[in-house]
């Protein structure tokens, strides 16, 4: 499997989920590999319901940043590490 | 299984824990924002359709067959709707044996259609190959239980000559109708726990994909005759037996259950993760316990979960319960739940539970 590159645009498959929590500010998830239900906490949860294909890893970790005040740096890494655990999972096209 | 965490924590790490991780130090994922306080909706939920039941298992947890009636069909119909409304999971229909009620096959089917995965529990008896298809269209695992190797030892446990037979005719028809998930469960008293070693053979020629076992819930029927409890030497060699069986049946998994778990994670964490439904309508916290905080034939399903169903291990009446802790892994009824307890949830104007 290639490495994600911040000019990638990762997209969701088709998965049943919704916003969850007391706030709506955390997603429960059904993945399919290795099945199971998983719990996004806040942060988590934002770059989830921007992975829709139109916007870049890049994008996607600007999230981050706009919204805990964290460096591009860490955010970028932080992204791809979600990322990628979420592509061994199936959850990305 | 249920896993609990993806996260891109503050330090780049990513948490992925079990509930029952995260119940033993709930503060520390509530502090930082993974663990909120309750669910909008339960993650599953277990939903015994009927009381009607054409066999008499000496365990039974429910003690069915039971005489009260079954919900009206336009209440159990509003159920299903507000189980895929509130865009809970996965749903297991059981009973009872649930294939007896008039609807449920409508139940399978609009859950289904409605997005939920759904399981289903059996004793095979009335299994038929167009019902093992629509099971299989409808269904993501299919459970049939089989208490022995042998009609002999079987049939001893569930009360009724033939049942083997139909039980074993059932998995192989869920197999020919290309059910996923279709497994064997094995429920180990002390009459029968001895013949588990040859159960794992059986469930390979049968073609499950599963063989599932947990210790004894001495609970219902079986919490009323305690020697029903396997003796802590069969206990032991059951254990024993699973641990070196793995792997050596081909594809077959053999998996060991702990009935305790749910109790161990909603004390820890306090917020509901599953739901009960009984065939009389209650909505409860625990698939074995009777702790129950609302009747569908009073409220909505979703209005007893938002006054207090989803923040049920945290209610007072609850914690005293428990306040010993769980028995484990044997459940057993706790002083104070002889009967079943019948929990007030918050008022809808929001005062606070009785």
């Amino acid at each position: 499997m290639n490495a994600l590159d911040v000019t990638d645009k990762p997209r969701l498959r088709p998965l049943r989920w919704r916003w969850d929590g007391e706030e709506g500010q955390h997603i429960a998830v059904a993945v399919p590999n290795p099945g199971g239900i998983y719990f996004l906490n806040p942060s988590a949860a934002k770059i989830f319901a921007a992975c829709d294909g139109t916007k870049t890893v890049a994008e996607l970790a600007g999230i981050l940043v706009e919204a805990y005040e964290i460096g591009l740096e860490q955010a970028v890494k932080d992204t791809v590490k979600v990322l990628d655990l979420w592509r061994e999972m199936d959850m990305l096209q | 299984m249920v896993r609990f965490a993806l996260d891109a924590a503050d330090d780049g790490a990513l948490v992925d824990k079990s509930w029952l991780e995260i119940a033993a130090n709930p503060e520390v994922y509530r502090e930082s924002g993974l663990l909120p306080r309750y669910l909008k909706a339960p993650l599953l939920g277990v939903w015994e359709i009927t009381g009607r039941c054409g066999l008499r298992c000496v365990y039974c947890y429910n003690e069915s067959p039971r005489t009260p009636p079954d919900l009206e069909w336009p209440i159990a119909e509003r159920i299903v709707r507000d189980i895929i409304s509130m865009r809970i999971f996965a749903f297991c229909i059981s009973g009872g044996e649930p294939t007896l009620h008039p609807h449920y096959l409508d139940i399978l089917r609009i859950l289904a259609e409605g997005g939920v995965a759904v399981g289903t529990i059996t004793n095979g008896w009335t299994m038929t190959p167009e019902l093992a298809r629509l099971m299989a269209r409808y269904t993501t695992a299919a459970q049939v239980s089989l208490d022995g190797p042998t009609a002999e030892v079987h049939d001893l446990v569930r009360g009724k000559q033939g049942s083997f037979e139909r039980a074993a005719r059932a998995v192989r028809l869920l197999r020919d109708a290309g059910a996923q998930n279709v497994s064997v469960s094995f429920a180990g008293t002390r009459l029968n726990v001895d013949s588990f070693p040859r159960m794992p053979e059986l469930c390979v020629e049968l073609g499950a994909d599963k063989l599932r076992t947990q210790p004894l819930s001495m609970v219902g029927r079986a919490g009323a005759v305690p020697s029903l409890e396997p003796t802590p030497e069969q206990a032991r060699s059951l254990k024993d037996f699973i641990e070196t069986a793995q792997g050596k049946y081909g594809d077959l998994k053999i998996e060991w259950g702990d009935p305790s778990a749910h109790v161990k994670v909603g004390l820890g964490i306090g917020m509901a993760l599953t739901l009960r439904i009984t065939q009389d309508g209650n909505f409860g916290v625990s698939p074995y316990y009777p702790i129950f905080f609302g009747n569908a034939r009073e409220s909505r399903l979703s209005e007893v979960w938002e006054r207090g169903l989803r923040e049920a291990w945290e209610h007072e009446a609850v914690r005293t319960l428990f306040a010993g802790g769980v028995e484990s892994p044997v459940l057993r009824i706790p002083p104070g739940l002889e009967e079943p307890l019948h929990l007030t949830c918050r008022q809808p104007n929001g005062g606070d539970p009785a």
